[in-house]
């Protein structure tokens, strides 16, 4: 059957992905942490017909060659680890990362998970933990009977309490960030928790505000950055571009319709 | 049989390599870097019809040594010649990711394939675990002087193209950076991309390969760096979009479909006076 039908369905598959991908990005718009995912086409194999250089009489050779192409494909889905915006929300166990890096957390099944969802939890034995209970890492214990409004994060991650009948605060943990050479390898598993692949490399463990990590932010969560009006803007392109796919669709088949009329 | 009907039939049939690449490029509408293809037609070459019997009396015409008499010229149809792609520059749109460049003019950035070198205007990178700049697909990007290796937030690529680190923190893998503690007072030219492009008219003759990449052909000659005002400006943090103009590409579509309709009027209405001689005009 016609080529141009399978092409043009191919750059209607394309653009269904683009705005799958589009309105996970708005969905996740309140995300804390939440990093925007871009969809990046490529196009699809060349079929040639005739190829360049083809001898076309004795003396001469054709100099261009007959190529097709197939369509598009989905290259990749990238996320984009820009810097969201930082709220302040007045909760001492909220921290952001301004800048670059993530927390570690220990999954269920025993791995290492990173996150840059930093409205952690205290649970009932003075530990830190993200919302779904997974402990962060380094382990972070309050000891039991802390005044919670003394409970203070630095910007290098020092976490400071204070306990009744004794003024000075007690420093009970140093938190620590975590970078890749390419993060946007890693592989996102939901709960804002991201793990560890090949393409990502290993992680990088360093102090919040030193060597290139990320300072820390008490009582702020990071929003997601993920830009409104780009990604309306997106879904307005992907949904014309669908629709000139359509079209093209549509024209091929009016061809096909036009073509069996031939035979009466 | 009848003539027209198979020149009628060789316009459908161009017709239709021609809705092939519209639909291509329709598919491609969203690609970054994609340049667009026009598929071109050319007339068979025209003959001369002669008058077969004429009486079975030679007459030759004053200077002419033809036996019989020519009646006029004649195609016989179109077929599909070549398919073009249109470098014309593509829009940028703004990204602000370091790793996405865009070309403003003409050249190709180079990408070390397992087949070999191969060339792209899609400049949507990414920097692999090693630090190497990669494409989506892993190849690694070119400089002149081979894979460039650099540091997220340490690197900076002006726009002739050459790639700039902070020396500061350049030694150690370990150590990563962010945006805020470059100084850019101890830079260091770490390598210049390789930007190439083809002799003369050569663009012309590079094949598509597919996932955006091009290849260098014997017609086209091997890719050369370009240099000085020949080189298309670098801009960092941009994409290209592709060239592809919807308007257009569907008032073509209109022109295939109408063009192709009309062919096969020429087909139907050869076939409707060939039943007119088999069935009525020889009736016994």
């Amino acid at each position: 059957m016609m080529r141009s039908l399978w092409t043009a369905a191919s750059g209607m598959n394309a653009q269904q992905f683009n705005i799958d991908t589009i309105s996970n990005n708005l969905s996740n718009v309140n995300t804390t942490g939440f990093k925007q995912v871009r969809a990046d086409f490529e196009d699809l194999l060349y079929q040639t017909s005739r190829i360049a250089g083809t001898p076309a009489t004795e003396e001469t050779v054709v100099p261009t060659g007959i190529q097709v192409g197939h369509g598009v494909k989905v290259g990749a889905s990238q996320r984009m680890f820009t810097q969201g915006s930082l709220q302040n929300t007045g909760n001492e166990a909220d921290i952001a990362i301004q800048g670059e890096g993530f927390f570690r957390t220990l999954q269920l099944d025993g791995t290492y998970g990173y996150t840059r969802d930093g409205s952690f939890k205290i649970d009932s034995n003075g530990q830190f933990v993200t919302s779904n209970g997974n402990k962060m890492l380094p382990e972070l214990v309050l000891p039991e009977d802390f005044i919670r409004e003394s409970l203070a994060i630095s910007q290098d991650g020092r976490v400071t309490v204070k306990i009744p009948g004794n003024d000075d605060p007690i420093q009970v943990g140093q938190l620590q960030i975590y970078r890749f050479v390419n993060p946007a390898g890693l592989q996102a598993i939901g709960d804002n928790t991201y793990k560890i692949t090949n393409a990502s490399g290993d992680a990088i463990t360093g102090t919040p505000g030193f060597d290139g990590m990320g300072k820390t932010l008490q009582k702020f969560i990071e929003n997601s950055n993920v830009s409104v009006v780009k990604e309306m803007v997106n879904m307005i392109v992907a949904q014309r571009a669908y629709e000139l796919n359509s079209k093209a669709i549509q024209t091929s088949d009016t061809m096909l319709g036009i073509a069996n009329n031939l035979k009466r | 049989m009848v003539r027209g009907i198979y020149t009628g039939a060789s316009g459908m049939q161009a017709q239709q390599h021609r809705m092939d690449a519209l639909a291509n490029n329709l598919a491609n509408v969203d690609v970054t870097g994609y340049k667009k293809d026009t598929s071109i037609q050319k007339a068979f070459p025209e003959m001369l019809m002669r008058r077969f019997n004429d009486d079975g009396v030679h007459r030759f015409p004053i200077g002419s040594v033809d036996v019989a008499p020519v009646v006029g010229k004649l195609g016989t149809g179109v077929e599909y010649n070549e398919s073009f792609t249109v470098f014309t520059q593509g829009a940028l749109k703004q990204t602000e990711n370091p790793f996405d460049l865009a070309l403003e003019s003409e050249g190709f950035f180079s990408i070390q394939t397992n087949e070999g070198e191969r060339y792209t205007r899609n400049g949507s990178f990414i920097l692999g675990k090693e630090g190497y700049l990669l494409t989506k697909e892993g190849y690694h990007v070119l400089g002149e002087n081979g894979p460039i290796q650099i540091k997220a937030n340490n690197f900076t690529i002006d726009e002739e193209g050459n790639v700039w680190q902070n020396l500061d923190f350049a030694d150690d893998p370990n150590r990563l950076v962010t945006m805020d503690e470059n100084t850019w007072e101890n830079t260091e030219l770490v390598d210049k991309l390789k930007i190439v492009g083809f002799d003369g008219q050569g663009d012309r003759f590079i094949k598509k390969q597919g996932t955006s990449l091009w290849t260098d052909t014997t017609e086209s000659g091997p890719a050369a760096i370009l240099n000085d005002s020949g080189r298309p400006k670098v801009r960092q943090g941009f994409l290209e979009g592709s060239n592809v103009n919807p308007v257009r590409e569907m008032v073509e579509m209109i022109e295939v479909n109408r063009a192709y309709e009309a062919n096969q009027k020429v087909i139907s209405t050869h076939d409707s006076l060939l039943d007119k001689l088999i069935n009525n005009a020889a009736r016994f």
